[in-house]
């Protein structure tokens, strides 16, 4: 090995030291959340007997109930990126080198959520995100699942303010399962490649519907016991990464939205 | 005695440092930045290398993370690239780049990291079935239908440079 290699070397293990570092900053972060989601409720409220998708509707926001409209459908099992988790990059945060997670080198603002409802009994939520125009509904056909029964979800953002939105559409949403104290499941788990970063754009009154499934398969096998764990109570998240910046950089600014998380349970 | 995983990565180092940087100069046309490129590559490597290591596929992983961050580069600075090593080279024009960047955008993600790893990274056809974990007959239909797709956008004779054997 050339001395220009060895000093390659070593500035990439410096690197990769500090990002695993602070990779393991962020996921206590985030199962600080869960722990205080659970604290406020969530882990004790009724079970609605499986059936019955309830919407909570925000103050401003008469109407809740998850239609269709859908302008595009991504599966997220296609270019989710296994080199992310959720909750990545919450802290604000300086990717080194040429190229992050979304290219060149860019600042992360830190991850600012404003909720107006939250509805984690039933099998969906809406997020309201002012700044954005955007709207989240995520929800399942149920909540409660039996062993080994596929949980399906859907997520549509719809843009209800005045101004075309872009969003950083590959991978798109990343979504987790969270227990009361593990992340069980997130998109890692699925046997993803890392995708070339696009964004896309959601016009004024436009919609965009995700869907995705759990449990998924994995090709690592450290990670295929935690991620077909098949019995629980979950909150099902997600994080949508809004881009604000201008348009030849437009994801070097906004933000990543943490969606209100829907409670999911799966039977022994 | 058995390896540790610094001397796996350490070794695995050595062997991708160069065709990772092969590899993003034939997307970038820029030697300094295919070779920040490869760095960034081996470093999201490294943190995740416990899991890479037992994968068995690190470095195909490390070659599809290169090639998306090098298309990603041409993708948002569309400005013309600095003159290639070898000029002679049409595949390496900056107006063919982009266009190719943008064709294999179009593509569904399978084909692109089949075509990625096939024709950007010399990869055999069964190291692609290894690396993307299917069988060599998948890759095979996978980059047919790639190759398809990039005809109907480029036409032939890009295509035919980037795969002359074909």
């Amino acid at each position: 090995m050339s001395d220009h290699e060895h000093e390659l070397l070593a500035r990439v293990k410096a690197e990769g030291h500090r990002r695993r570092q602070r990779r393991l900053g962020v996921f206590g972060a985030a199962m600080a959340v869960v722990i205080l989601a659970g604290a406020l409720g969530l882990a004790s409220l009724p079970d609605d007997g499986g059936q019955q998708v309830r919407v909570a509707a925000p103050a401003d926001q008469p109407d809740t109930t998850v239609r269709d409209a859908t302008a595009t459908t991504t599966t997220i099992t296609e270019g989710i990126t296994p080199t992310t988790s959720f909750g990545d990059a919450s802290p604000p945060t300086t990717t080194a080198g040429p190229a992050g997670p979304s290219g060149p080198a860019t600042t992360t603002p830190p991850e600012t959520t404003t909720t107006t409802a939250r509805a984690p009994l039933g099998a969906a939520s809406v997020t309201d995100h002012p700044a954005s125009g955007l709207t989240f509904e995520l929800s399942t056909p149920k909540n409660r699942f039996r062993s080994a029964e596929k949980v399906e979800f859907t997520l549509v953002v719809r843009n209800k303010g005045s101004k075309t939105t872009t969003y950083n559409s590959s991978p798109g949403p990343r979504f987790a399962f969270l227990a009361a104290d593990e992340q069980v499941w997130n998109d890692g788990c699925e046997t993803g490649y890392p995708a070339i970063f696009t964004t896309a754009e959601i016009a004024p009154g436009a919609s965009v519907t995700f869907t995705g499934s759990y449990p998924q398969t994995t090709d690592d096998p450290d990670a295929r016991e935690r991620c077909q764990q098949p019995a629980g109570d979950y909150a099902l998240t997600g994080l949508f990464q809004w881009c604000s910046g201008p348009a030849e950089d437009p994801c070097s600014e906004g933000e990543r939205i943490g969606i209100s998380p829907i409670e999911v349970t799966i039977d022994p | 005695m058995e390896r540790s995983a610094d001397e796996d990565f350490d070794e695995m180092f050595v062997r991708v440092l160069a065709p990772a940087k092969r590899l993003a100069f034939r997307v970038v046309g820029d030697d300094s930045v295919a070779e920040e490129l490869a760095a960034e590559a081996l470093t999201r490597a490294y943190v995740r290398w416990r899991r890479l290591r037992s994968s068995g596929h690190g470095d195909a992983w490390v070659m599809r993370v290169t090639a998306n961050l090098a298309l990603d580069v041409v993708r948002r600075r569309p400005a013309p690239a600095p003159a290639p090593r070898e000029p002679a080279d049409p595949a390496d024009t900056a107006a063919l780049r982009l266009a190719l960047v943008h064709a294999l955008g179009q593509l569904p993600a399978k084909q692109r990291d089949a075509v990625v790893l096939r024709y950007l990274a010399d990869y055999r056809e069964d190291e692609v079935a290894t690396a993307l974990g299917v069988a060599s007959g998948t890759v095979k239909s996978h980059l047919h239908r790639a190759l398809a797709s990039l005809r109907t956008q480029l036409g032939n004779d890009p295509v035919q440079e980037l795969a002359p054997h074909v």
